[in-house]
């Protein structure tokens, strides 16, 4: 019995139902992060391959983790496994584990995503090194500074 | 079909169109412009909350009787697909309980609290439902009597009432016996499941003797009685406990399945894992104080003692169809809802549809017959009700995720042919795998409440 790609879509809607609400949420949550942090990073130094980086070993844990416990988690056991069991078994844990990388990316791009912040006085850091810089006075002892012997 | 079935349907029609108003030829013209309208909308049509794709205007009065998988199933499809049209569902049960589920409860796989639901989540506001139950059909009048008195006339009928089972078929046999004394039986409500698991669960730990019986005759979801077999053999296997029990399985002829591989595979796969067949075996009785069985076989009565016995009664028609004039009256099916195979009209009362497990049809008391004939059904009445000839076909199918041990099951779908069907064609039909396994555990509950909103 063929399924239609709007009928697949509708046995998944089915299956997360109960659980859109909080989908949701949570979607709503990554959205106001990634806005949140495209703000923070007006004017800082920021960092994307470190996030990048830690998000993919993020999912690739994920990976991992869905390998190992799928089988176990659905009752079954990797004994049970044969042939295309094992494809899905990869398919299915590829797509969590890229399905929790793209959910964690905006928290883990937050935490890591800025490497510094601008000066209270200056807007950025360009225009901080276009600034001219004042000519160097010459070194004066400081007062508590002791002089060589 | 025969002139006067031809008038029939005309009058039926006529009757409709007149009360809304309208000509044969406005309708045609109206029809044609609501089904422009239903493709555009369709288009943009959400999933979460479609909305109509208002097809074919009418105001026919369409009364479908029975509220379970295939008649929620074509309430749905009716309100969206007609415009104006009257449509009474009939039922007075109010809970919803996911059949397919009931042998995983029963087997300790599922809570109980899985399998239920509410009809009224899927019962569509434009439905008018009737909590009755019709006691008697009278197609000859366009009519049928409830329960409590009510004659509810109709243009067309739905009838989607599902099987009946028949306890008092088996001596020494009731409801009130599962759960106890090592009786068991999933083919009913779900707790009398969960009661099921009580005893298996007890046979499981303790062992002993385990009869598993099949009836004779048609039945829903014939392959429960050897999914709840292997299931218990499997937790045997899981708890260490498998040389404790001696199993035997007893169908009521000299077949396991009526697809011929998954026969096959059965007749190996019974005897590899120590089931004894005992061909031609139908339970005729029980006592279960002695805690015997006798079996009606081609050479006399047989008794033998259990421990364990799942029992799965007799089915038919629920007894308000079985001996009304809409019953088919010659074998082989006779006492089911007398239907065309293919288009699903009634044969001799062509206003007369008749959708899942009620339908005298070779093949298909499953949830999954059901999600094939209930748009074919639907279809067929509304060409019906346009004045058309049916043309859309169900052609047998009919699938079984025939669970093998716990982790493991084949999904077996066919046709009438017994050609294999499969919805996906990399999942063999012919060997255990963990794909259907997960399906029939994650999957096909979201499907079946899919299937009642009328989306697949
Ligand atoms: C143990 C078990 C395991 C199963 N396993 C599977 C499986 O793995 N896969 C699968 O596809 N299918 C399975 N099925 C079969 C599936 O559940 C049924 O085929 C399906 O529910 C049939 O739907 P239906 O609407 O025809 O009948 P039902 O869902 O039984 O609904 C019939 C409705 O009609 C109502 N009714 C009856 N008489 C009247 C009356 N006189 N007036 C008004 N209302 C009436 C009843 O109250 C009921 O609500 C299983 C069934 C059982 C019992």
């Amino acid at each position: 019995m063929a399924f239609s790609i709007m009928g697949l879509l509708a046995v998944v809607l089915e299956f997360f139902r109960g659980w859109l609400w909080f989908i949701g949420l949570f979607l709503l949550l990554d959205f106001a992060l990634t806005f949140y942090f495209l703000k923070r990073s007006t004017g800082c130094r920021t960092c994307w391959v470190l996030p990048a980086y830690v998000t993919i070993g993020f999912g690739v844990f994920i990976f991992i983790l869905s390998m190992i416990t799928l089988p176990t988690i659905t009752k079954s056991s990797w004994a049970a496994l044969s042939g295309i069991d094992y494809l899905a078994l990869i398919g299915a844990s590829i797509g969590f584990g890229a399905l929790f990388a793209i959910l964690a990316f905006p928290f883990i791009l937050n935490l890591l995503g800025i490497r510094s912040r601008p000066r209270p006085d200056n807007t950025g850091q360009a225009t901080r090194t276009e600034t001219p810089t004042p000519p160097k006075a010459p070194p004066q002892p400081a007062m508590t500074e002791k002089v060589a012997d | 079909m025969s002139s006067q079935d031809d008038k029939r349907v005309k009058d039926a029609v006529d009757r409709a169109l007149k009360g809304a108003g309208l000509s044969r030829r406005d309708f045609l013209k109206l029809s044609s412009g609501g089904a422009l309208l239903a493709g555009a909308a369709a288009g943009t049509g959400s999933l979460l909350h479609s909305p109509p794709a208002r097809a074919v205007s009418t105001n026919a009065r369409i009364v479908i009787v029975g509220a379970g998988a295939a008649g929620l199933s074509c309430a749905t499809r009716l309100a969206r697909e007609l415009d104006g049209a009257d449509v009474i569902l009939i039922d007075r049960r109010q809970d919803h309980y996911y059949q397919p589920g009931l042998t995983l409860v029963g087997t300790g796989v599922w809570q109980t609290e899985k399998l239920l639901d509410r009809n009224r989540r899927y019962v569509p506001s434009s439905v008018n439902w009737v909590h009755d139950m019709v006691i008697e059909y009278d197609p000859d009048n366009n009519r049928v009597v409830t329960e409590t008195g009510q004659v509810i006339e109709y243009d067309f009928l739905m009838v989607a009432t599902g099987v009946q089972v028949n306890y008092s078929v088996i001596e020494g046999m009731s409801e009130n016996l599962i759960g106890h004394r090592g009786v068991g039986c999933v083919y009913d409500r779900p707790e009398l499941a969960e009661r099921t698991w009580q005893a298996v669960d007890h046979f499981v730990n303790e062992g002993g003797i385990g009869l598993f019986t099949r009836p004779p005759g048609d039945m829903k979801c014939a392959g429960a009685p050897l999914k709840v077999t292997m299931l218990t053999e499997s937790r045997m296997k899981e708890r260490g406990t498998r040389d404790r029990a001696e199993m035997h399985y007893l169908p009521p002829g000299t077949s396991l399945f009526s697809q011929p591989h998954t026969e096959d595979f059965l007749r190996r796969n019974l005897p590899q894992r120590d089931i004894h067949i005992h061909w031609d075996h139908p339970l005729k009785a029980i006592d279960p104080d002695r805690k015997t069985a006798t079996f009606k076989t081609p050479l006399g009565d047989e008794t033998l003692d259990y421990d364990f016995i799942h029992v799965v009664p007799p089915m038919s028609a629920p007894d308000a169809l079985r001996y009304s004039p809409l019953a088919a009256q010659e074998a082989p099916f006779r006492g089911w809802l007398e239907v065309d195979r293919f288009t699903l009209q009634h044969t001799r009362y062509p206003n007369v549809f008749g959708a899942g497990d009620v339908n005298g049809v070779p093949v298909g008391k499953t949830a999954a017959s059901v999600k094939a004939q209930v748009p074919v059904a639907v279809e067929n009445m509304i060409q019906i009700i346009q004045g058309a000839t049916p043309t859309a076909a169900y052609d047998g199918y009919t699938s079984c995720p025939l669970i093998t041990e716990l982790g493991q099951a084949i999904l077996v779908e066919f046709d009438y042919d017994l050609n294999m069907k499969p919805s996906f064609p990399f999942i063999s039909p012919y060997q255990e795998h963990w794909v259907p396994w997960v399906m029939k555990d994650r999957l096909l509950l979201a499907a079946y409440k899919a299937m009642l909103r009328g989306r697949i």
